[in-house]
Parts: structure tokens; sequence; C-alpha cells
């Protein structure tokens, strides 16, 4: 960053000491749900201020890519491998740090659940479950396990994870996100709920799901969504209607790809969102719902929205390195 | 103002050892220190006339000493080879894109030389904290500190970091 645009410095000392503090105080080991409510609104203040958290984030998930040299005692580039030293309560805190308050607030994480698993900024893992089964997280995402001798119950926290489902005859697999819930008949599927205005993707790539959403009122009976197929239900809990949708596309994310096949312009950049370290905003009538065909590169979201506007009627301006405004 | 010949000589006269102390710590190795003291050295002399004029000469060498101890780590090939081996950085960057990838690079050569620069203490508690997920209360008893000192400790840390994450390496 140049300091000869005072326009792009970057958030004030001030305000970004108080952001720093918010991560520390959440990586404490000791932070409560309502001390992540605190942040989620605190960020909210203003432009600065989420500039300021983003950029805390982003620098507390940067500090995990280094290690302590045992013979020299200074730091250096590059992970230990992944020892058991590292606890699962502090990762769990980073999915929990960078929840969207929308969440919170439809109370859906009132018994403070915390994820088991979780991933940072343009962080993608893949986990053994206890049972056998995968799970491979996107970047920014998170999952709390309530397995129990009757079902394998997986809470999915935020962002979006492909399950590959081991088969057990006795207890059967299922995945909440929000009043949603969908159970595997033997499978792997894709749970995404980065879609924009709180909908949430169900994409199967074997066998089949069935998918209940507890808010529709219009179905008492379970959808059943098969193999190379996908549905969407919206953030009021309505099951849209089942479109085709090729494995290949489902499991581009995990190639670091995102296949837009008629996507709309809102949810390929919150599919980016949790590859950029800035915080993307769309402005203008009409701009979110700009139908979208594309292959994006997530590892570079900065260069995918560029390729974007080289191809649709929108404007992407930089306003500083942490506020990237997206309009027509 | 002085001719940059007698600064430097100035400089090496009354902060060589310290310079070679202070990049010793920032890089681990004191022949690596040496080469950074040397290139700190290099990057003043290469400012020509510019450089006679400042006002504060030892910060001034020691900025210039942090800033070859970024680009010396972000050089120094061995390291990030075990990074790539491990996973990380080097794929979160498109191969096909060396300046994104570059960038990346020094972003995190910038974070490595900040925390190295902090005080021992400082730096094993964020490191605790941080790299082994240790909660502030275990810091505080294995290193024998206060549950305030841990948090001084790793504000301080984070404070240095986005510092020097800022800062475009001009001076």
């Amino acid at each position: 960053m140049s300091r000869d645009h005072p326009e792009r410095l970057p958030p004030s000392t001030e305000v970004s000491d108080e952001a720093l503090r918010w991560v520390m105080r959440l990586h404490s080991g000791s932070a409560t749900a309502a001390d992540h409510r605190c942040f989620e609104s605190w960020r909210t203040l203003s432009g600065e201020h989420e500039a300021a958290a983003r950029e805390a984030e982003a620098l507390w998930v940067d500090a995990g890519n280094l290690h302590l040299d045992p013979v020299t005692g200074i730091v250096k580039p590059g992970r230990r491998g992944k020892g058991p030293t590292r606890r699962k309560v502090l990762t769990g805190a980073v999915a929990l740090a960078t929840l969207g308050g929308g969440v919170w607030a439809s109370g859906a994480f009132r018994n403070h659940r915390s994820a088991d698993y979780a991933t940072g900024l343009g962080e993608t893992r893949t986990v053994a479950l206890p049972d056998g089964s995968r799970a491979t997280l996107n970047a920014r995402s998170g999952i709390a396990l309530a397995f129990s001798p009757s079902e394998r119950r997986i809470h999915l926290v935020e962002g979006q994870v492909f399950f590959e489902v081991a088969p057990d005859g006795i207890r059967p697999f299922r995945v909440e996100v929000n009043d949603i819930r969908a159970t595997a008949l033997g499978t792997s599927f894709d749970v995404d709920s980065n879609l924009a205005d709180g909908a949430v993707s169900i994409s199967v790539t074997e066998h089949a799901v069935d998918v209940a959403s507890l808010s529709d009122r219009r179905r008492s009976e379970p959808v059943r969504v098969f193999e190379s197929q996908a549905v969407v239900i919206d953030a009021e809990g309505r099951i849209g209607a089942i479109a085709a949708q090729s494995p290949s596309v489902t499991a581009a994310w995990r190639s670091g790809m995102y296949i837009a096949e008629n996507r709309t312009l809102g949810d390929v950049v919150a599919a980016l969102r949790s590859y950029h370290p800035g915080w993307l905003v769309i402005r203008g009538e009409g701009t979110a719902k700009l139908l979208v065909n594309a292959v994006l590169n997530l590892r570079t979201p900065d260069d995918s929205l560029d390729a974007l506007a080289s191809g649709l009627p929108i404007m992407v301006r930089r306003i500083s390195p942490y506020l990237v405004v997206i309009s027509s | 103002m002085r001719a940059i010949g007698n600064l430097l000589s100035e400089m090496f006269r009354l902060h060589h050892r310290d310079l070679v102390r202070f990049a010793t710590r920032l890089v681990g190795d004191r022949d690596d220190g040496e080469e950074i003291a040397q290139d700190a050295y290099m990057s003043i002399a290469g400012r020509g006339a510019q450089a006679g004029a400042i006002e504060h000469p030892k910060a001034y060498l020691f900025t210039a000493a942090r800033n070859a101890a970024v680009d010396f780590t972000v050089r120094r090939k061995i390291e990030w080879s075990y990074r790539v081996e491990v996973e990380g950085i080097e794929s979160l960057a498109s191969e096909n894109d060396p300046l994104a990838a570059f960038e990346q690079r020094q972003q995190l050569a910038r974070l490595i030389v900040a925390l190295n620069e902090l005080p021992p203490a400082c730096r094993r508690a964020f490191v605790l904290n941080k790299i082994e997920g240790r909660s502030h209360q275990e810091i505080a008893r294995q290193l024998g500190i206060s549950v305030s000192m841990v948090e001084k400790h790793i504000m301080r840390a984070l404070r240095q970091a986005r510092d020097l994450r800022r800062d475009d390496g001009s001076f």
C-alpha cells in the first residue's frame, strides 16, 4: 500500500488495536459465545471497523504458516506437522470468530455450540470423522459433531463442506444447518451455506440424500435428491426445485476452482468471500442478480473479480486493501 | 550534510556490533546476520546523497537491516521448499501467478521478522498460543507469569506484526 493515496490508508491504529484485542480475546481459550457476539456487532460499527477486523483475522491466519525453530528459538516459515498439541478448542474459536452476525441473530447457536473442525481464510482441509466418514471443509467453514449410539449428527456451523459417508446400517448420517436436515442414504454430498441471501444448497455426487426443512410448511415429507442433482433451500426454509448439477461442478471448489453455470453474481461473490481477506460489498439495484457463467480461480480472488468485471456490466473498485465495492 | 562514505564509516564504527546482533536475532544465524548487515549498508549507499540528510542514522540503519532481513527471508529457498512440502502459503498462490506468490511470501516474511524482533518471552507466548494452541492460562502457568502479562505479550506481538505488515519497506 502506498502512502501517496490517503483513501487507501488502512484503519486507524486505535480501531486496529481494538480489533487485535478482540482476536486475542477470542483465542484466549476462555472466550464465551457472548464475546463472539460482541465482536460480531463491534465489527458492524463502520467500514473501518470491519476492515480492521478483517485485517486482524488475516494476520492471525497468516501466523499459522510459521513455526518456532527449536535450535535457534526464532520463528521460521512453514508449519510443523499437525501435532497433537494443536487443540481443537482454539481452532473452533476461529470458526466462531468469523461467523456472520446474521447467523447469531437467527438464534441457531444459542446453545453455545462451537465447531469441532474449522478452517480459516483461504484454507481447505479434509478431516477423518470418528465413524470413518470424511469431511472436506471449504475456506472459512466449521462443523460440530453430535454423534450418539442412534445417529451421526453434524451441524454445519458455517461455510461449505463435502461429506463422504461411511456406511453404517444402524446410525443414520445427518447434516443440519439452520432448520434444514440432510440425511445421507449411503452417499457423498456437498452442503453449502455460502450462498447469497442466507440460502443453502445441497448437491449430491453419489447415491441420494433426503432433504427436510422444518420450516417449510408446504412439505411434510422430505425431498429426495439423487446423484448429479442439487437443491437450494432459501432463508425462509422453502425447498426449491431439484436441478441437474454435474458432480464435477460440485467438486470444483476442492480443486480451488469455482464453476458458475447460470449462477447469480451474489452467489459467486459469496463463494469468493471465503478466500478474500477484504470485505466484498455489492452495490446497486440488480447487481447481485446478474447471471454469471464463468470458471474462476478461488485462490486468486482479486484476479477472479477482475475477470468478472471484464465480462459483466460491473465495476470493481478497491477502496482499500480491505474493502472492495462491486457495482453496476 | 555529510558525504555518504563518512556516514557509512561512522555507522559501522558506532553500531556495527549491535547491528549484527539485531540482524542475527531476525534470521537466527550469525553468518546470515553479517550478510544482512552488509545488505543494510549497501541499501543506504545505494541511496547516495539522499542518505546524507538523515537525522537519526542509527534508527535508519536498523530499519534498513529489518528490510534486508525481510528480503533475505523471502529469498531463502531452503525454508520455503520445506514449507511447500508441508502445505500452505505456496499452494495458496496460483502457480502461474508468480507475483501473487511473491507478495504472499513477502507478507509472511514480514510477519516472521516482526515476531523475531520481539523479546523471546513475548515471541514464546505468541507461538504457544497461536501455533501450539495453548490457552492464556496454560501459557501463564508454563512461563510463570500472570495472565495479564501473557495478554500484554500477545498484543505486543500482534501490534508489531500489524505494523510491519502495513509497512511497504520504504523509508
